[in-house]
């Protein structure tokens, strides 16, 4: 099964998209804060990687940058979640190494999963 | 009573009666010696003519002159007879007349003279009362400018905004309390001083004011100005947020000074920043709440929570969606209107590719549509047509038109189309839907509907801010959006304009 990792500050959301993804057939993995994370990543080694911006304490711009130090995380592909209307800073993270970003008020969690599986499967050169 | 005998007449008699005297007085005394008899008669007639001169000549003659000596003295009301002779009777007559003449004449003078005084008495007594009336008037003339320029003083010296008044040269001539409280300078040390001499001033994109532009520059033309400064004491102790009004001093016409008023604004910036935080922290405090509300619900209707739903359970789950999604769409559209509103809206201008825009917020309405059964396409997309947008704002025009052409149409199909015209992008999204009607047109684009207007919205289950907003969107991105025909059973074409940027205009 596919390992996610759910990092976002917010418990509502964090079980609205377990719930979501498990029924999808993934393996959900959680952490509520970015330190916690951090942690989860080295630990479990997720497939990929959801990760919320707005966090207090380690927002998702610094867990991102902390990746990409560490030779062995920076290949582990990542969504940004935001719910910032503007899109700058979900550019900006994709300038930093995210894959995607997912804009939390827009869509239904079920696209999550869809979105998930289009980033993991190999895409043709 | 005429006096008929005239000197002649007695001129004869007393020649005669001198003779007659002279001849029988010695006769009759018989004087025989001839020297005495002749010394007799001279005697005799001297005495007859001294006697009848005084009586003939002399007493008359000093009547008259003695009235003529009276009447150049001015006694004009005696009057003389003199009987003895007729001329003399005349003479004195005569005098009489004129002594009369003299005393009409001089009384029709005095009357004259008694008029003329009275006149000029009048006449000085009119410019005495106008002279105390200008008098008057001037003192309160004095009076009222007094007041006013104590008015104006007190005005000056009490008002809570500050007052700086600077001369031809640029040197500080007055300051009012308020200024000095402001900065927490004392009048006598800015007097005589240029502003910038103890003022630093930056503009609101930082950037720091060069002295002359704090002083004088600028204003010599400038009708009105008003400028938006923070500006600091020298010593960067204090920061006061103001609004300047600065207007020139004019005297017929020549340039005098400026006159500054200072407005502290720190309250109001302050205020505006709480209020912005507000929003901001409102919305997004609302939104996440309302996306797990939505979420949730989803994931219970696709079955994720593994219950076996009834049709009855489905309905309302899906109502509940749409409730909820409505919420969601109505935070989204205060936030935006709020930020429009304060001139706030956060967007950058950066060049895109338009159609990728488009196509992928169609997309992402995509499930939409298809739940509705709606046909939904982008038609002959035109790529490499580059536009200075913001992604953000460009995506949610596109949704916007797209999801209300959504609420409108039940059948057929919605197709967005793009053209290139006369290096501007035309943007349509066209319906088949319920089209609308000619008179509830001119409200589309409104903000503030009346609630009879607000059918339109209500039937779309919106707020009907949508295209307000969208239109703004445009507009921010130097573009435009309007209703291009619509007619009711007709559906609606909306056209949205975006300029292409220039040195990309592909033929």
């Amino acid at each position: 099964m596919t390992k996610i990792l759910i990092i976002e500050d917010e418990p509502l959301v964090v079980r609205m998209y377990e719930k979501s993804l498990r029924f999808e057939k993934f393996d959900v993995i959680t952490a509520l804060n970015g330190v916690e994370g951090l942690e989860k990543i080295k630990t479990e080694k997720p497939d990929l990687v959801l990760l919320d911006i707005m966090m207090p304490q380690m927002n998702g711009m610094q867990v991102l940058e902390e990746m990409e130090k560490d030779p062995e995380l920076k290949n582990i592909p990542v969504i940004m979640l935001t719910n910032l209307s503007g899109e700058h800073d979900a550019e900006l993270a994709l300038s930093k190494g995210a894959v995607q970003y997912w804009i939390k008020k827009d869509a239904k969690p079920q696209e999550l999963g869809t979105r998930i599986m289009e980033v993991l499967s190999p895409k043709s050169e | 009573m005429k006096i008929k005998i005239n000197l002649f007449l007695w001129f004869v008699f007393i020649g005669a009666f001198t003779v007659a005297i002279v001849n029988l007085v010695p006769a009759v005394i018989h004087i025989t010696d001839v020297y005495i008899t002749l010394a007799v008669k001279l005697v005799l007639t001297m005495i007859i003519i001294t006697f009848f001169y005084n009586l003939l000549f002399k007493i008359p003659i000093e009547k008259i002159l003695t009235r003529i000596k009276g009447i150049s003295n001015g006694d004009f009301d005696k009057k003389i007879e003199v009987k003895t002779s007729s001329e003399m009777n005349e003479i004195a007559n005569g005098i009489n007349a004129l002594s009369q003449e003299m005393k009409n004449y001089n009384s029709s003078l005095e009357a004259k003279v008694n008029a003329r005084t009275r006149e000029l008495m009048q006449t000085r007594e009119e410019l005495e009362n106008q002279h105390n009336a200008l008098l008057n008037l001037l003192e309160d003339v004095n009076e009222e400018k007094e007041y006013k320029e104590s008015q104006s003083k007190s005005l000056l010296e009490n008002m809570g905004e500050g007052i700086v008044i600077t001369e031809e040269n640029g040197k500080i001539n007055y300051v009012n309390p308020a200024f000095e409280k402001m900065f927490g300078f004392l009048r006598q040390d800015l007097i005589g001083k240029a502003l910038s001499d103890s003022i630093k001033a930056f503009d609101l994109n930082g950037k720091e004011l060069s002295p002359a532009q704090v002083s004088d520059a600028g204003v010599l033309t400038a009708k009105d100005q008003e400028i938006k400064l923070d500006m600091f004491t020298k010593d960067g102790s204090r920061k006061v947020s103001v609004v300047i009004n600065a207007a020139p001093i004019k005297v017929r016409d020549q340039f005098k000074g400026v006159i500054r008023v200072v407005h502290d604004i720190s309250d109001d910036i302050s205020l505006q920043r709480q209020k912005d935080d507000f929003f901001s922290i409102a919305s997004h405090e609302l939104r996440t709440p309302l996306t797990v509300i939505s979420g949730n619900l989803d994931i219970v209707l696709q079955g994720y929570g593994k219950s076996q739903l009834t049709k009855d359970d489905t309905e309302l789950l899906k109502d509940t969606i749409e409730a909820s999604d409505r919420l969601i769409h109505m935070v989204n559209d205060f936030l935006n209107v709020s930020r429009l509103d304060q001139g706030r809206l956060k967007y950058e201008l950066e060049p895109v590719d338009a159609t990728s825009i488009v196509v992928s917020a169609v997309e992402q309405v995509k499930p939409i549509a298809d739940n509705k059964n709606i046909a939904l396409k982008v038609d002959k997309p035109i790529s490499g047509v580059i536009v200075d947008a913001d992604p953000g704002l460009l995506r949610e025009i596109i949704i916007n038109l797209v999801g209300n052409a959504m609420k409108f149409t039940h059948k057929g199909g919605i197709t967005v189309t793009e053209k290139v015209n006369n290096g501007i992008l035309e943007v349509r999204v066209v319906d088949t839907g319920a089209g609308i009607r000619k008179d509830m047109q001119g409200l589309l684009f409104q903000r503030f509907q009346q609630v009879s207007e607000r059918t339109l919205a209500r039937e779309a289950g919106g707020t009907g801010l949508g295209l307000y907003i969208s239109r703004e969107f445009a507009k921010v991105m130097n573009g435009d959006l309007k209703l291009e025909l619509s007619d009711l059973g007709k559906g609606s074409t909306f056209l949205l304009t975006l300029p292409i940027k220039k040195d990309k205009l592909k033929q």
